[in-house]
């Protein structure tokens, strides 16, 4: 089994937006049985920069950040709106299982 | 979940107040709509006089319109050091004021709800927020919303949708 992963969820607080993205997150984990594979944490974008290394997924939820946290990135709205949610997550499942 | 429903209610109780919901606000941006909402939180002593002021500054950074089911919303809010109380201020108005859509600073939604959040503790806040959010994708809530005659009928359709168990 591959080692659990870390996903980080940032917002511009880290108060409403990637909780709220942060939960729905966890629920889609566990539909697909995936929640094994993943520990999801949230944090926001002042932390991100000094902290992003330690997490193997980046979902964000904030306009334009051009930093290259030098860890994959998937947009985090899909949660909040639930337009486009099935390839986000497809995207994530596909780096949970990646070597 | 650690709390039990009976707790739960109490929660929901102090989250949704009809006294901080407008139905048929007439506003010409959102920072109108941000400081009306914000006056009703103030005078009940829900945020510090700090709160409209951070919320607007916030919103210019990390845009919260979102392009829901049928009705845009927005969902603005702010650190918790400048709130005192959680709670859930809700504005239908008359006509679409214009957001940016959140994570972009180039695309724009026009929202006709907007639910400006006071949260103090995200974690406890999460399973309302949680909810509301699973409504929006669900079809025809935010229609009907958008339609309620009067403020208590809004908070009657929340509390009854917001009480439900998650989907």
């Amino acid at each position: 089994m591959p080692r659990k992963k870390v996903i980080f969820v940032a917002c511009g607080s880290g108060v409403a937006s990637s909780e709220t993205a942060a939960y729905k997150l966890r629920n889609k984990l566990k539909e697909r049985n995936l929640h094994n594979l993943a520990e999801v944490k949230v944090v926001n974008f002042r932390q991100l920069k000094s902290i992003a290394k330690q997490c193997d997924i980046l979902v964000h939820i904030a306009p334009n950040d051009p930093t290259d946290y030098g860890v994959p990135r998937v947009n985090g709205v899909p949660f909040l709106t639930g337009f486009g949610l099935d390839p986000v997550m497809d995207e994530i499942e596909k780096l949970l299982k990646a070597e | 979940m650690k709390e039990s429903k009976t707790d739960l209610k109490e929660e929901l109780k102090v989250f949704l107040n009809p006294e901080l919901i407008i139905v048929g606000l007439k506003a010409k941006n959102k920072e109108e709509v941000v400081r009306k909402l914000a006056d009703l939180y103030l005078e009940r002593g829900y945020v510090k006089d700090t709160y409209a002021d951070a919320v607007l500054t916030r919103e210019k950074s990390f845009p919260t319109g979102l392009p829901t089911l049928d009705v845009h919303v927005a969902i603005p809010h702010t650190d918790i050091i400048h709130c005192i109380k959680p709670g859930l201020a809700v504005a239908i108005l008359d006509e679409p004021v214009e957001f940016f859509e959140m994570a972009t600073l180039d695309k724009y939604v026009y929202p006709e709800i907007i639910f400006l959040l006071s949260i103090i503790k995200p974690e406890d806040q999460v399973i309302w927020l949680q909810r509301l959010v699973t409504r929006f994708q669900t079809e025809g809530f935010l229609k009907k919303l958008r339609n309620v005659p009067d403020a208590q009928a809004c908070y009657e359709l929340l509390q009854e949708e917001l009480a439900k168990e998650d989907l």
